[in-house]
């Protein structure tokens, strides 16, 4: 398979770089989340002549840059020193309560109370619609403990919103 | 759909609505970042990288030109371009040059012939000696 790495990077940079923000979390520096980029692109593209259509390229990448996210996480490194969480009062008094830039912060926050298993969880499955089966693998956990975690990750979640008076409406 | 299944994308439609997301980068910041990622890749493993960075055959290799003959038929065009390079050739000698000037229609091998020419000459002499 012949595919120039600039197009590559382009196409697939955007995707990479949300879910190891989203996995790491408020945790990550913004030179260590370019760095995790990075390192994310180098392992695929060495590895990207293994697969052959975009549904398992999609699926590899999601891999990765999760695998990424996680190593970076266990090992401490590329980690903000001071990665303390913003009180949610601080962000009431700043952005009023009902406002979208608000909700988010709570959104981030909520997902920063989670443990790591159980925000990768949610996050892939919930934000990046990834099934259950493809989770599995790319935790390379069973398909009935990704079920656990995730039930877990949401209880855990809606909990957490309704604690800052926030109700997760469509 | 359950009820369950309902609250699960309720749920989901929250997150993808309000997730935290990385802020954008500029253009400039996302060119220098796929340099550097092309440096590292470059460094890691130099022979993958090669697909990323122009080489000397990025427009293709000469088998992918010609067929699985590929090299042969570079070859015999590298030759033929050469040849096409070369200098015209010239006379090397003195008989190619007489050769080349000489009109050969008006000249006569028969020893009759060379008489006139000898007696000419022969007038000539003649004349520079009273001179």
């Amino acid at each position: 398979m012949k595919v120039d790495f600039a197009l590559f990077f382009k196409t697939h940079h955007s995707l990479v770089r949300k879910v190891i923000f989203q996995i790491a979390g408020r945790k990550l520096s913004a030179a260590g989340l370019e760095d995790l980029v990075q390192e994310s692109f180098v392992r695929m593209w060495k590895g990207l002549d293994d697969f052959r259509n975009d549904a398992q390229v999609t699926s590899w990448i999601y891999r990765i840059a999760t695998n990424v996210a996680l190593d970076a996480l266990r090992s401490g490194k590329r980690l903000k020193e001071d990665s303390v969480t913003e009180l949610p009062e601080q962000v009431e008094e700043r952005a009023g309560p009902d406002s979208q830039a608000a909700t988010k912060d709570i959104v981030s926050q909520g997902l920063a109370s989670l443990s790591e298993d159980h925000r990768t969880v949610l996050v892939l499955a919930l934000i990046h619609d990834r099934p259950l089966s493809e989770i599995s693998e790319i935790l390379n956990v069973p398909e009935g403990t990704v079920k656990s975690r995730l039930h877990s990750a949401k209880t855990a979640f809606l909990k957490f919103l309704e604690s800052k008076g926030v109700a997760a409406n469509d | 759909m359950t009820n369950n299944e309902n609250d699960e994308k309720r749920l989901s439609n929250f997150l993808k609505r309000n997730a935290p997301e990385p802020v954008e980068l500029s253009s400039h910041e996302f060119q220098a970042s796929l340099q550097q990622t092309s440096a590292r890749l470059e460094a890691s493993s130099p022979a993958r990288a090669g697909v990323a960075a122009p080489k000397p055959w990025f427009f293709g290799s000469p088998s992918s030109w010609f067929g699985a003959s590929g090299f042969a038929a570079a070859a015999l065009v590298a030759a033929v371009v050469t040849t096409k390079q070369l200098p015209v050739p010239m006379p090397s000698t003195e008989a190619q040059k007489y050769s080349v000037a000489v009109d050969t229609d008006s000249v006569s091998l028969d020893e009759e012939d060379t008489e006139p020419a000898l007696e000419v000459g022969q007038d000539w002499l003649d004349l520079l000696d009273e001179i």
